[in-house]
């Protein structure tokens, strides 16, 4: 397609906005009647006339709800707020706190029935924590105000895996164990976490323990996270005493409550490995596992997942991790959970693949079926295992593949991504398009970050470019770096790869 | 009265704000919003969906902070591909409007309405991205410029793509009529 076929379709499409008819418009440049006919025709089809009395009827209809609406927020904003912050603070619990023992005692419904499902930014939900609060204050026995401020914590998590999945945006703060690190992008029981480049890391952080994130869902169901800190710990030793509820192992003094995982057998005398959980400033047991004497250090509990720094040849299939492989439904482990979900592909990586914000592990079972690219619509078929890992069964496609013009990750900047994006880099990126948007069989040149790698499609700098045998690629070449990318426009616009580089 | 100002009344929860910032924009949104879901009653959801995030973007101090129109068109854009997205998980829940599919008798769906029903198949079978471009520009009936601002791309990018888009429409329909 060349670039003046473009321009004068565009003019002719003016043309006939303007009224001209389709004959005259055709018959001023008669050169072009071949290529632009058909498309003009189908323009004139594609252009959509809505009835006015429909418009309007449904402009009053929601012009009405939504000053309902306002006058709801106006009524919601209108409470007083005390001047201090800490004033601000206490008042907040306090009144919600009232509120919600005033709810207990003139409903009976309890709070569950009318805020439980609450999330941050709803209206509800500072009367859901109020609840909470006032739920702890009125524990007086140190276990069970434990597990209460343990299952609110758990509560934090679950509120957050919802408002991924609804696509929600805002503040966050839970506690999860970390279930993957590959870089800056790390999982915690499920919920994908970009690590920002500015933020605060606790040091030696490993797989399994428990940490609380800070940080901001975005959009896409990413979590930029300014604040990790450790909520937790492994420690391995020998089980002193195992009393009802306290037990000592390694010379440390740890609670074990009704929902701490303890493997059965265990007694004093034994070498145990315990993840713990931190509680109200408590070192509570979240599971304890038998260690074999020879074993020096408990093993990792998932293995982390990395990327390979060359592609798989075009034919191979996606390589194994360094998981145990998972057998059919007779082997299938107690705690592991099978799902079934539909998304969009959001990032293709040798050996998982990100759908709707969450990853998911291939391996030398796992079915691909259909010719399946970034964006495409899929039906994903997986197991949960215990410590969170989706492994696939099959992933499948529904929607037709996006073409190769228009293959784009989600966040690219071409595809309507979250409310008021930011705009200054935004006029960076169209700089860079109008710079190398260039005409068939042209070479294109331009840098951005390796995003994904697939076996003969990669995308870089949020483009998709194609690879052959005679793509020449730098060795060692790793999904975030850096690369500068040379090729050949097609025909369909999509992009062949010649030589992709190390950008220095 | 200046976006800026409308914004800041809208902040304050201005009914005639309000008011103006919904009349002003709700035909475009409601064009885009009609012209790929093919469904009124859908689209007007998408419509008065689109405005109430605008009201609790502006209350979180997450609204618009330039472009107002362009702000609404992403969002709309973003609801309809979540409605689509939706459809897929629960297929028995129908997406597309009252209109019937190829089959019922000819003398209950005119000419026209059928030529209607075939674009919108054939839109539907398009990427997102190329949908997006004919639903702006043939849609909402924005302008060249406008639909460059709202997706973030040159005007060439989008004469290109719009190029492309059509061509791929052509095509679909080709292939629903044969």
């Amino acid at each position: 397609m060349k670039s003046s076929s473009a321009e004068a379709l565009q003019a002719r499409l003016e043309a006939l906005e303007q009224g001209q008819s389709l004959e005259t418009v055709l018959k001023s440049h008669p050169e072009f009647e071949h290529e632009l006919l058909p498309l003009l025709q189908t323009a004139e089809i594609a252009w959509a006339s809505v009835d006015e009395e429909e418009l309007e009827a449904a402009r009053q209809r929601t012009r009405a709800s939504l000053l309902v609406h306002a006058r709801q927020l106006r009524a919601t904003a209108s409470a007083p707020a005390p001047a201090s912050r800490v004033g601000r603070m206490l008042s907040r619990l306090s009144f919600a706190a009232a509120l919600a023992l005033l709810l207990l005692v003139v409903t009976g419904f309890g709070l569950t029935a009318v805020s439980a499902q609450a999330l941050p930014g709803d209206h509800l939900y500072p009367l859901k924590r109020g609840a909470e609060q006032l739920s702890l204050r009125l524990s007086v026995n140190k276990t069970s105000r434990l597990r209460l401020s343990i299952r609110y914590e758990d509560r934090r998590l679950d509120e957050v895996r919802r408002m991924v999945s609804l696509g929600r945006i805002g503040s966050v703060r839970f506690v999860g164990r970390l279930t993957e690190r590959s870089g800056d992008l790390w999982q915690v029981e499920g919920v994908p976490l970009l690590v920002s480049p500015r933020a605060e890391v606790d040091e030696g952080l490993s797989a399994g323990e428990f940490l609380e994130i800070q940080g901001e869902l975005q959009t896409d169901g990413w979590i930029l996270a300014h604040v990790i800190r450790s909520a937790g710990y492994h420690l391995s030793g020998t089980i002193e005493r195992a009393g009802d509820g306290q037990w000592r192992i390694g010379g440390q003094d740890l609670v074990v409550l009704a929902d701490s995982q303890v493997e059965a057998g265990l007694s004093e005398g034994d070498r145990a490995s315990v993840t713990v959980r931190l509680a109200d400033g408590t070192s509570v047991v979240s599971s304890i596992k038998h260690l074999p004497a020879a074993t020096g250090e408990p093993p990792p509990p998932v293995p982390t997942a990395t990327a390979t720094a060359r592609p798989p040849s075009p034919t191979s299939t996606p390589s194994p991790p360094s998981t145990r492989q998972l057998g059919g439904d007779d082997d299938q482990d107690e705690s592991e959970e099978r799902l079934e979900l539909v998304g969009s592909v959001e990032r293709i990586e040798p050996t998982r693949w990100r759908v709707d914000g969450f990853w998911y592990t291939l391996t030398e079972d796992s079915e691909i079926e259909g010719e399946i690219a970034i964006g495409s619509l899929v039906r994903v078929e997986a197991l949960i295992r215990g410590d969170g890992l989706r492994i696939v069964e099959e992933i499948e496609q529904l929607a037709p593949q996006p073409t190769a013009s228009a293959q784009m990750t989600p966040t690219a900047s071409a595809l309507p991504t979250e409310e008021g994006e930011e705009e200054a880099d935004q006029e960076e990126e169209k700089e860079e398009e109008d710079d190398e948007e260039g005409e068939d069989g042209e070479e294109v040149s331009f840098t951005g970050q390796i995003e994904a790698m697939a076996a003969d499609n990669w995308v870089i700098g949020g483009r998709t470019v194609h690879l052959t045998s005679d793509t020449e690629i730098d060795d060692d070449l790793q999904i975030g770096d850096e690369a500068e990318v040379r090729a050949q426009r097609q025909e369909d616009g999509s992009l062949l790869a010649e030589k992709i580089e190390q950008d220095d | 009265m200046t976006e800026s100002d409308l914004l800041d009344q809208l902040s304050a929860l201005d009914e005639r704000a309000i008011s103006q910032v919904h009349d002003r924009y709700f035909e475009q949104v409601y064009r885009y919003a009609r012209y790929r879901l093919g469904n009124p009653d859908r689209a007007e959801d998408v419509a008065a969906e689109t405005f109430l995030r605008l009201l609790e973007a502006i209350q979180r101090k997450r609204g618009p902070r330039r472009s107002l129109k362009g702000w609404l068109m992403r969002t709309t854009a973003n609801i309809v591909n979540d409605a689509f997205r939706d459809h897929y998980r629960h297929p028995q829940e129908p997406l597309d409007g009252p209109l019937k599919a190829r089959g019922t008798a000819p003398e209950a769906v005119s000419d026209r309405t059928q030529e209607k029903e075939d674009l919108r198949r054939a839109l539907a079978a398009l990427t997102v991205e190329q949908q997006h471009v004919l639903s702006l520009r043939f849609g909402a009936e924005l302008s060249l410029r406008e639909t460059a601002d709202i997706m973030n791309r040159s005007v060439n990018a989008v004469k290109s793509l719009q190029f492309r888009a059509l061509s791929a429409l052509r095509q679909q329909l080709a292939g629903i009529e044969s």
